[in-house]
C-alpha cells in the first residue's frame, strides 16, 4: 500500500522561519541544489522495485566449491535444518572459556533470546580473559616474589603466625 | 600486516596480525588503499554486538588494489583498482539473484538474521575487516566494483556503504515530489540520504542533531534546514511546522546509540538489557504524519529494544528498513559523482595513516573537532 504521497507543495522555509520555529539565528536559508529531481523517475532508481526479476550476477557461479567446517574452528547457529554456507570467515578462532560459551550458543538457533544472551556474556569473558593475560607478565612476578617472601619470613618451627616485635621485645626483655 | 585490533570495549590498537590468505577457490586478497571508519563501527567497540572477538580487525569500507585472485575468479585481475560493497555475498542464491546482496544465504553460519560483513564480530561472518593493509575478500569476482579512472579511491571510498546506504535510505521514503522528510542523525549516511532526497525531489529535508558542528556541515553542504534537538521539542516543532501532521517521512539515520533518552542509554547501551537505545525510532514514529513512512537505516543489534510499536500501529505508519543492498547503487552513484554532482570526500574531514586510527576512534567518538567521518591509508599515501 502506499503510504507517502502528498498533495500539498510545501515551500521551504526561510531563515526567519527557522528561527521562529526553533529559536536560533539561521546562518543561511536552505536551498534546493541545481540538480533538484534528477533521480524523481522511479526507472532511475536502482532499488526500485526492492525485488528485482531474478539472474544471477555476472561472474557468479551456481557450482561452487564449498569451505570444509571441519578444517576451522567456526561455529553454526543451532537450528537443525541450517546448513553450513559454502564460504565463512576463519579470523580469531574461538578460545578459553568464551570459546566454550559460544560454542554452547551455538548449539542454539539464532531466533531464541539465549543464543544472543550466551554470546554477549562471551564478550564479556573474552574481554576479562584478555585483560588477566595482559596482566600476567606483572602479576605473575609479584604474586611469586609476595609467597617466597611469606615463606623466607617463616619462623624454623614453621608458624606463619610471627609478630613483628615480639623477638624485639623478648631480646630487650620487654 | 599491520592491522587495527579489538582490544576490549571502548578499546582499539594497531598490532601486527598473519597476512589473510585465499580460503576459497573464489576468493582475491586486497591490498588497502583507503578505509574509512563507519559509525557503526561504534556498536561493535561498545560492546553491543554480540560475539565481538578479541583480536579481530573492524572495517567494512575500503577501496584498494588487487594483489592475488583465487584459482576460480573471473571478471577481477590482479592490479585492479575496486571498491568493495560493505557485505559479502556469493551473486548466485535466490536473494542475490532478486537484488537483496545484503540479505546473501551463502556467507553467514553464525546466524540467519544478517550476511557476512567485513570486519563486523562474528555475529556477521566472522571476517577481518580492512582497516588494515591486507583483506581477504570473498568471491571478489562478483562483488568487486571498478572503480572509474577519473574517480579518486577517497571519492569511491563512501561508495563502499554510507553513499548507497543513504540511498536506499531515502528510495525507501517512496518519494513521488515535494514530501517534506525529516532526517534523524547528521552523520555521513544521513548527509547522504538528505543529498539522495533532493536528488529524489523531496520538497523539503529536514535535518536533527544535538551536535551543532554536525548540523552547521549539513546546513553548509547541502542547503537543508536544521534543528538541534537539545534546543527545541522536536515532535512539537516538527507538528508546528507541517501544519500539525508530521512529516511525510522519516528516516533514522542514528541506530542503537541515540541520545536523547537517558534512560534508553542506560538500559541498552550501558546496562544492555536492551540492545541499545530505541530513542532515534521512537521519536521518528511520533514525528512522522499518520500513515507516513520510517525509513530505519540506523544499525541495531540483537535481540530486542524497547521500540513504540503501539502508536507505530495506531498511526497506520510503514516502516521500511535493511542494510543496503551495496552492488545494485554502486554503477548509479558512480555516474553522480561523474557528472559533479556529489564529491563524497568532502566528509572525510580526519585522513591519516592506519597508525592513527585508536586517535580517530576517539575523536570520531567524542564528536571533537569537527569531525564528519575519517579515513586511513595503512599502505601510506595514495596517488588516486
Amino acid at each position: 500500500m502506499e503510504t507517502t504521497n502528498t498533495t500539498r507543495e510545501p515551500r521551504l522555509s526561510s531563515a526567519e522561519d527557522i528561527q521562529h520555529h526553533s529559536g536560533y539565528k539561521a546562518v543561511q536559508a536552505p536551498r534546493r541544489p541545481s540538480w533538484w529531481g534528477v533521480d524523481q523517475d522511479l526507472s532511475r532508481r536502482p532499488g526500485v522495485p526492492m525485488m528485482r526479476t531474478p539472474e544471477p550476477w555476472p561472474n557468479a557461479r551456481m557450482d561452487m566449491e564449498r569451505m570444509d567446517p571441519a578444517r576451522s574452528a567456526v561455529f553454526k547457529h543451532g537450528r537443525p535444518n541450517r546448513e553450513w554456507p559454502p564460504v565463512f570467515g576463519t579470523a580469531c578462532p574461538p578460545k578459553g572459556l568464551s570459546g566454550l560459551i559460544r560454542k554452547w550458543a551455538a548449539s542454539m538457533p539464532d531466533h531464541k533470546p539465549q543464543f544472543w544472551l550466551l554470546k554477549l556474556l562471551a564478550d564479556r569473558v573474552d574481554s576479562a580473559e584478555h585483560r588477566l593475560k595482559k596482566l600476567a607478565p606483572v602479576a605473575l612476578p609479584l604474586a611469586a616474589v609476595g609467597l617466597l617472601g611469606s615463606m623466607y619470613l617463616r619462623d624454623e618451627r614453621g608458624d606463619t603466625r610471627r609478630s613483628s616485635t615480639a623477638h624485639l621485645r623478648n631480646a630487650y626483655g620487654h | 600486516m599491520q592491522a587495527l585490533t579489538y582490544e576490549g570495549p571502548w578499546r582499539v590498537a594497531v598490532k601486527e596480525k598473519p597476512d589473510p590468505r585465499i580460503e576459497h577457490p573464489q576468493d582475491g586478497i586486497v591490498r588497502v588503499e583507503t578505509a574509512a571508519i563507519c559509525g557503526s563501527d561504534f556498536h561493535i567497540m561498545h560492546g553491543l554486538i554480540p560475539d565481538t572477538r578479541i583480536g579481530s580487525t573492524f572495517g567494512h569500507e575500503f577501496v584498494g588494489i588487487v594483489e592475488e585472485v583465487g584459482r576460480g575468479v573471473t571478471g577481477v585481475k590482479r592490479g585492479d583498482r575496486v571498491a568493495l560493497p560493505f557485505q559479502i555475498f556469493c551473486g548466485s542464491c535466490y536473494y542475490c539473484q532478486h537484488g537483496l546482496t545484503s540479505c546473501c544465504l551463502n556467507t553467514n553460519p553464525g546466524t540467519d538474521a544478517a550476511t557476512g560483513m567485513y570486519g563486523y564480530s562474528h555475529t556477521m561472518g566472522g571476517y577481518d575487516g580492512g582497516q588494515a593493509q591486507y583483506v581477504r575478500v570473498p568471491f571478489i569476482g562478483v562483488d568487486a566494483e571498478h572503480v572509474p579512472e577519473d574517480v579518486s579511491s577517497l571519492d569511491a571510498l563512501p561508495i563502499t556503504d554510507a553513499f548507497p546506504t543513504g540511498y536506499q535510505a531515502a528510495e525507501m521514503c517512496n518519494i513521488r515530489g515535494g514530501e517534506t522528510v525529516l532526517v534523524l542523525g547528521c552523520g555521513p549516511v544521513g548527509l547522504f540520504a538528505m543529498w539522495s532526497l533532493w536528488a529524489m525531489g523531496a520538497g523539503r529535508v529536514i535535518a536533527v542533531d544535538h551536535v551543532d558542528y554536525k548540523l552547521d556541515f549539513a546546513r553548509r553542504w547541502l542547503g537543508v534546514e536544521t534543528l538541534n534537538f537539545r534546543d527545541v521539542d522536536l515532535v512539537t516543532i516538527i507538528k508546528g511546522m507541517t501544519e500539525d501532521l508530521g512529516a511525510d517521512a522519516t528516516i533514522d539515520a542514528v541506530g542503537a546509540e541515540a541520545a536523547g533518552s537517558p534512560t534508553h542509554r542506560a538500559l541498552g547501551i550501558y546496562a544492555k538489557l536492551e540492545a541499545g537505545s530505541p530513542q532515534a525510532l521512537n521519536t521518528a514514529i511520533h514525528a512522522t504524519k499518520k500513515g507516513g513512512t520510517l525509513s530505519v537505516i540506523g544499525a541495531y543489534g540483537p535481540p530486542f529494544t524497547g521500540v513504540d510499536i503501539g502508536t507505530f500501529m495506531n498511526k497506520a505508519q510503514t516502516m521500511r528498513t535493511g542494510q543496503a543492498s551495496v552492488k545494485r547503487y554502486m554503477p548509479h552513484l558512480f555516474e553522480h559523482i561523474r557528472a559533479g554532482r556529489i564529491r563524497p570526500s568532502e566528509v572525510f574531514t580526519h585522513r591519516g595513516p592506519l597508525e592513527k586510527a585508536p586517535e580517530f576512534y576517539r575523536t570520531m567518538a567524542r564528536k571533537q573537532d569537527g569531525c564528519i567521518k575519517c579515513a586511513l591509508f595503512p599502505n601510506g599515501p595514495i596517488v588516486h
